[in-house]
């Protein structure tokens, strides 16, 4: 009776355990949807501060970034939205997740609507999760 | 008919053989005076060469994913690579991933010159949205 109580404990907590673990996963994964959709708000509306705040300034892009960012503002009217977001996992560091922006661009300039598939990867910093790097999978363009 | 097939798709080798050697060699003019991307050049060039290759149909390039990378982030990735080929737009086919574009344009859709002012193009293109002061 005794070995019993002791397994159905055992079970409980780790049913307790998994659901916080859940619970942890999905809070993560809309904080990361958060930071990508703040970064697309920022961008559409050309706010370069508001774009690069997104970015870990140790970033290997975070320079490239800077020096993009105006170029785009200035010649380009684009506008992004997101297409899918599928939060992967995570582990003391990084969080990684599948993100998918479609672009398009009302400005006079030669642009060709695409939708980019991105493996992205997420860092911390001071205790706010921010771009770290992404990997394109694929583009497709549209119309 | 047999001899002029043969010298036809000789001329056709040949000129995509000299598109693809010029492409490999080819490299934009950069200043790099007071430009602090600078150190990021001999990288930038390799990449931004791979994706103009793709876009401009370069057959020495095969059809392949996940080898693309713009070096921006977020939304700023797509307007990239939109600008990118937006100079290419009329080669490329409705809703054709950009790996594939590589071998859908080798069967001889466009003619070498154009090819290759494609690619010049992109490349620039490519150079100018990672901060390269690009001078032709």
């Amino acid at each position: 009776m005794k070995q019993i109580g002791f397994i159905t404990a055992i079970l409980l907590l780790s049913m307790v355990a998994g659901t916080a673990g859940a619970g942890d996963e999905g809070g993560l994964s809309a904080t990361l949807r958060q930071v990508v959709e703040n970064n697309l708000a920022a961008h559409n509306r050309e706010d370069m501060s508001g774009t690069m705040q997104s970015i870990h300034t140790k970033s290997p892009d975070y320079t490239n970034m800077k020096q993009a960012l105006p170029n785009q503002f200035s010649t380009q009217d684009a506008r992004t939205e997101l297409v899918s977001f599928h939060y992967i996992g995570h582990d003391d560091e990084f969080a990684v997740a599948r993100v998918a922006y479609k672009t398009v661009d009302q400005s006079e300039e030669p642009f060709v609507t695409n939708v980019l598939d991105t493996i992205t990867v997420f860092h911390q910093e001071d205790g706010t999760w921010k771009y770290w790097s992404n990997h394109v999978l694929g583009v497709e363009m549209v119309q | 008919m047999t001899r002029r097939l043969l010298v036809i798709s000789a001329g056709i080798i040949l000129l995509a053989g000299c598109a693809t050697t010029s492409q490999t060699q080819w490299t934009p003019t950069v200043d790099t005076y007071g430009n602090s991307q600078a150190q990021y050049l001999s990288r930038d060039t390799e990449e931004c060469r791979s994706l103009a290759m793709r876009t401009s149909g370069s057959t020495s390039e095969q059809a392949t994913q996940g080898a693309v990378s713009t070096g921006l982030l977020g939304a700023a990735g797509g307007a990239a690579i939109g600008g990118i080929l937006g100079g290419s737009r009329r080669s490329l086919g409705r809703g054709a991933a950009l790996g594939a574009v590589g071998g859908a344009l080798a069967g001889g859709v466009s003619s070498a010159s154009q090819t290759e002012a494609q690619f010049k193009r992109a490349f620039n293109n490519c150079m100018r949205q990672r901060g390269h002061n690009v001078l032709n």
